[in-house]
């Protein structure tokens, strides 16, 4: 599950867990689950990894656009062959080191 | 990057004890590949408020001695580790993103991308302090592997070992110590967003464009008044991106005009004379007293490659992918 945390004062999303939030400040919201889904805005496929991913085939990394409105940074897994700008996502898995993996839907 | 690449820190009082001077004020300043535009910006504060006679501002940067994962994991922490790039991005990761974005949305081509790597290698080949000192053509460009898609080696520059350094003193006592004192006519520094999802605009960087209009506020000058720019090309795109927010070309237009040949020597406004640092070479703390450097020699009428009627130039330096920038605009004293 993706989660997201709602401000109680401006209503923005942020998918950042953290306890203030990052457009207005406030303390206070509720934490809330988001669809997933999304859509892949623009990426890259990393073919010279950094030494900690060293051990890794080239990856992709997406700017993804979720329905619910906020952004983020994240991992595309499977081939990057056939992607395109607008291509659906769909969050996978959530991993400790990476965050939040996504899915060409 | 001295402490992870070289390990080795304190390197402004290491500086100061070496040239014999222990007993001074010395500095670090770290702000990412703008470091050594943060740093001369500082030393201009220093010396317009009157606080020092002399400020020496230098950069330098040792990466060769180190393995590309290695470089390549030192340069991303510039990132926001925690918010982007614990995905495993890179910063050619990231310019791919803005490349990508760039393209579809102002249908900026590969070609000419890649004619300002070409127009860059050919003007490094010209300089005796480049690094990079070949000609390439476009397909070779082209043709050269992928970094992240869709950079390519020969949009890249190389890992750099280099430093550069600059004396400032009161405008008013530098004919004293050359017969060409270059003046500064305007500073700028700003911040932007340090995340490729905080950015409203991909294709855009905010702290260039704020940095570059506090600068030329300060020097009383618009855009058309510079004849000579040196422009953080991190990456192909990322020149084109700065002649945009630097007011040289319309938003989208940035690739047509290399292609125009807008920003060759004899064009409307010569961008990266010295190769810029995908010739010249990017070492990273260096960066930015390189790119005074080369507009200094421009200014004396002794740059490598030599454009004409150079009287006012601008450096501008940006760190990660636009969290920091610096502006600096030099003229003739």
């Amino acid at each position: 599950m993706l989660r997201a945390r709602r401000c109680a004062e401006c209503g923005t999303l942020a998918v950042e867990l953290r306890a203030t939030c990052p457009a207005c400040g406030a303390a206070g919201g509720d934490e809330v689950t988001l669809s997933g889904r999304g859509r892949l805005v623009s990426w890259t496929v990393i073919r010279v990894l950094p030494a900690r991913y060293m051990t890794e085939t080239p990856y992709v990394v997406g700017l993804l656009q979720l329905e619910e409105g906020p952004r983020l940074t994240a991992r595309v897994a499977g081939e990057p062959d056939g992607l395109a700008a607008g291509q659906a996502v769909a969050f996978d898995t959530l991993d400790d080191a990476r965050g939040p993996i996504f899915r060409a839907v | 990057m001295g402490e992870r690449l070289a390990a080795q820190g304190s390197l402004a009082a290491l500086l100061a004890g070496r040239l014999g001077v222990t007993g001074i004020p010395a500095t670090k300043v770290e702000g990412a590949c703008a470091s050594g535009g943060i740093a001369l910006r500082h030393g201009v504060l220093g010396i317009g408020l009157g606080l020092y006679d002399f400020v020496l501002v230098a950069g330098v940067e040792k990466m060769t001695a180190s393995s590309t994962p290695d470089v390549t994991a030192a340069l991303a922490t510039a990132g926001d580790e925690a918010r982007e790039m614990r995905a495993g991005l890179t910063f050619p990761g990231a310019f791919g993103i803005i490349m990508r974005e760039h393209m579809a949305r102002y249908g900026t081509t590969l070609e000419q991308v890649g004619l300002v790597s070409v127009k860059n290698h050919g003007l490094g080949a010209a300089n005796p302090k480049a690094q990079l000192r070949k000609p390439v053509t476009l397909d070779e460009v082209l043709g050269s592997r992928l970094i992240a898609d869709p950079i390519r080696l020969f949009d890249c520059p190389p890992i750099s070992d280099g430093a550069a350094a600059a004396v400032l003193c009161p405008a008013e006592w530098a004919r004293d110590f050359h017969a060409k004192p270059v003046k500064v006519l305007g500073s700028g520094h700003a911040t932007g967003p340090a995340t490729l999802w905080e950015m409203d605009d991909l294709t855009a960087f905010p702290a260039t464009v704020r940095a570059s209009r506090k600068a030329y506020a300060m020097a009383r000058i618009a855009p058309t008044d510079v004849q000579v720019a040196e422009v953080h090309d991190c990456f192909t795109i990322a020149e084109i991106i700065a002649s945009e927010d630097l007011g040289y070309f319309p938003k989208g237009k940035g690739g047509p005009a290399v292609e125009e040949g807008w920003t060759g020597v004899d064009g409307k406004v010569a961008v990266n004379p010295s190769g810029g640092l995908i010739a010249k070479g990017h070492p990273v703390g260096a960066t930015g007293c390189a790119q005074v450097y080369e507009l200094v020699k421009q200014l004396r009428g002794e740059g490598a490659n030599q454009v004409r009627s150079a009287e006012v130039g601008l450096a501008h330096n940006l760190g990660a992918t636009g969290v920091v920038s610096t502006v600096t605009i030099l003229g003739r004293l």
